[in-house]
């Protein structure tokens, strides 16, 4: 892929990279710094991306890994950790937008991803490099623990 | 609510995206460019300059306090760099060590301010500033520009926001002259108060509060902590710096006649100042164009920061901003226009009958979707079409009038982003955007109001014009 197509793609994505980097991060600030960071890698690595149908799951995996290191730089000053699976009653308490946050990492991507970002199950599974079914699963557990019961018609449409 | 709404909530919220956004591939774009460029430079410069540099650089920081200062604070002036990656002309600038270090600091309860950087030429002044804190979460400031002797200037305009910065990051204002030239010196009055940044978030207004909130006659700033006065005096060689170029080239725009009056070059911006042909049927309100040299670069109008200038007495943007070409050694340089918005003089005020909810015509792509009255007032709502996605613009101008030719301000306009949902429960389409009109204290059932533009107008065949 080129400069330009690249560039061309990246104009639609950019709500969508934000909104799972702020679900991710928790803050505006540092949701824009990630996905500064992440469209800035994406540009200088673009030519190794030979298909374009990836795009979206190549980009989404750049984000990702823009915020997992985010997290860590950010670790001693964030005042949010994870809660363990067995916190139901914490999870309970808290609002959507912080119970996300503090899901532990391997239920908390395929969330934002899936229910957030609208990405399509299978593509979820591609961007976490897992398979669909552990996908799946995970997202089961994670809308448990959220107390959310979504219908396909109130998930965010995953093709746009 | 239950956990399904509260989701529903939380998407329908993000679909707000900040402007910085917009700018991302911008910011991306530029930082490459900058990246390529130090790459070329450290893969050419040979071992013997690497020891002359650092021979120098032990004799400047030794004999120069300018530069030892900006040595010893060079992450910052990496910052500067990062900060200023959203346009072109400034990256060029600091990329070209077009920067003047000020290092002034004050403190007052437990707030330090200090004025990093400027970079400031005949006509724009761009102020970089900290403000640190150990005491307070976020601050945000107000900035005020005065003579030296403190006495009001006139013919500037400032541009200053800096919600949300986090503490002991930089921040930006910008003093643009319209009218005159940069003094050599002036005084920054810098309000400092507490950010309600974390209060905004999680206390998004309900619609009785927004009702409240539009109808409110002025939103005051939190309660000052400190009021800083530094006196900035600029490098002459930096307030001399520009080029101007007389060029009075009349020339035909989709029917219309204009002339090309002046182009002025500077490092921080371009600007263009047209005249209008008093035969014309129309008000030029805004031009897509650019600016292209004889390298194939192109600089673009900008977008982010002052991008016209009004004229005193006419409804006419007179005077229109770009990205500079200044460091670009361009010899040759051709303005293209691409695209106008015009405001036909026949629409300078539109009828719009308030109890039926119609206009007796309306800016293209503006539909006028409700009137609701409340008391002695009314709240008006429009959709208008969107020209580009999650951006907004301006539809009505800020006054309008009665049947008798009274004049009324505006208190507030207020506009929603596409797709959004309005007061009578009804949901824009993705491509629209919603604008509010509140008329206080306006009892009348009819109402003139004041379009910014009439139609938008993409051209088949751009207009050229030679400029250099």
């Amino acid at each position: 892929m080129n400069e330009n197509e690249f560039a061309e793609l990246i104009q639609d994505k950019r709500a969508e990279l934000y909104r799972t980097a702020y679900l991710y991060l928790g803050s505006e600030a540092a949701a824009l710094d990630a996905v500064d960071e992440a469209v800035y890698n994406g540009l200088m690595s673009c030519k190794k991306l030979r298909s374009p149908e990836y795009f979206r799951t190549w980009m989404t995996r750049i984000l990702i890994n823009t915020c997992i290191t985010e997290l860590r730089h950010r670790k001693r000053t964030l005042n949010v950790s994870e809660l363990p699976e067995t916190a139901v009653e914490e999870f309970d308490a808290l609002p959507v937008r912080d119970a996300v946050l503090r899901l532990p990492r391997e239920l908390k991507e395929p969330i934002i991803l899936r229910y957030f970002s609208g990405l399509t199950t299978a593509e979820t599974a591609s961007a976490l490099g897992v398979p669909q079914g552990t996908a799946a699963t995970r997202l089961r557990r994670a809308l448990k623990l959220l107390r959310l019961e979504l219908s396909e018609e109130e998930v965010l449409d995953g093709s746009k | 609510m239950d956990r399904n709404e509260e989701y529903k909530t939380l998407l329908s919220e993000l679909e707000e995206t900040p402007l910085k956004l917009d700018f991302t591939l911008e910011r991306a774009l530029a930082r490459k460019r900058s990246t390529l460029r130090r790459r070329r430079k450290a893969i050419f410069a040979p071992l013997g300059s690497v020891v002359a540099v650092l021979a120098v650089f032990v004799l400047l920081v030794n004999v120069s306090p300018t530069f030892a200062y900006a040595a010893g604070r060079l992450p910052l002036l990496r910052d500067l760099a990062r900060f200023v990656a959203f346009s072109p002309s400034l990256s060029a600038a600091v990329e070209n060590e077009y920067v003047q270090p000020m290092d002034l600091e004050q403190s007052a309860n437990g707030i330090t301010a200090r004025i990093e950087y400027v970079i400031v030429d005949q006509k724009q002044l761009n102020i970089f500033y900290t403000l640190q804190t150990e005491t307070y979460e976020m601050l945000e400031s107000s900035p005020n520009i005065l003579g030296v002797d403190r006495k009001a200037l006139e013919g500037f305009s400032v541009l200053s926001g800096d919600y949300g910065a986090e503490n002991d990051s930089l921040r930006k204002i910008t003093v643009d002259f319209s009218q005159g030239t940069m003094p050599e010196a002036l005084v920054l009055d810098l309000d400092v108060y507490k950010s309600d940044v974390g209060v905004k978030h999680s206390e998004a207004p309900t619609p009785a509060s927004e009702h409240d909130y539009l109808f409110e006659d002025s939103h005051t700033l939190p309660e000052t902590l400190s009021t800083f006065s530094f006196t900035l005096r600029f490098d002459p060689n930096f307030t001399a710096t520009g080029e101007v170029l007389a060029l009075e080239r009349s020339f035909m725009l989709d029917g219309q006649k204009l002339t090309l009056v002046t182009a002025e070059i500077y490092p921080t911006h371009t600007r263009l100042s047209f005249a209008p042909d008093s035969g014309n049927t129309a008000w030029l309100k805004s031009l897509n164009f650019y600016i292209e040299n004889e390298k194939g670069e192109r600089f673009e109008g900008i977008t982010n920061g002052i991008s016209a200038y009004g004229s005193i007495d006419s409804p006419m943007m007179a005077t229109y901003m770009l990205e500079s070409s200044f460091f670009s050694d361009s010899k040759h340089l051709t303005l293209h226009i691409t695209g106008v918005t015009w405001l036909d003089k026949d629409m300078a005020r539109v009828r719009l009958d308030l109890k039926n909810t119609t206009a007796e015509t309306l800016p293209e792509g503006v539909d006028f979707v409700s009137a609701k009255r409340y008391d002695d007032s009314w709240l008006l709502e429009f959709t208008a079409t969107q020209i580009k996605e999650n951006n907004s613009y301006q539809v009505w101008d800020w006054n309008y009038y009665d049947a008798e030719g009274q004049k009324y301000a505006f208190t507030s306009m207020s506009s929603t982003s596409a797709g959004a949902t309005y007061s009578d429960g009804n949901k824009a389409e993705e491509n629209l955007f919603g604008v509010r009109l509140p008329l206080k204290d306006y009892p009348y059932d009819e109402v003139w109001l004041c379009p910014s533009f009439s139609r938008r107008v993409i051209l088949d065949t751009p207009v050229s014009l030679e400029i250099k």
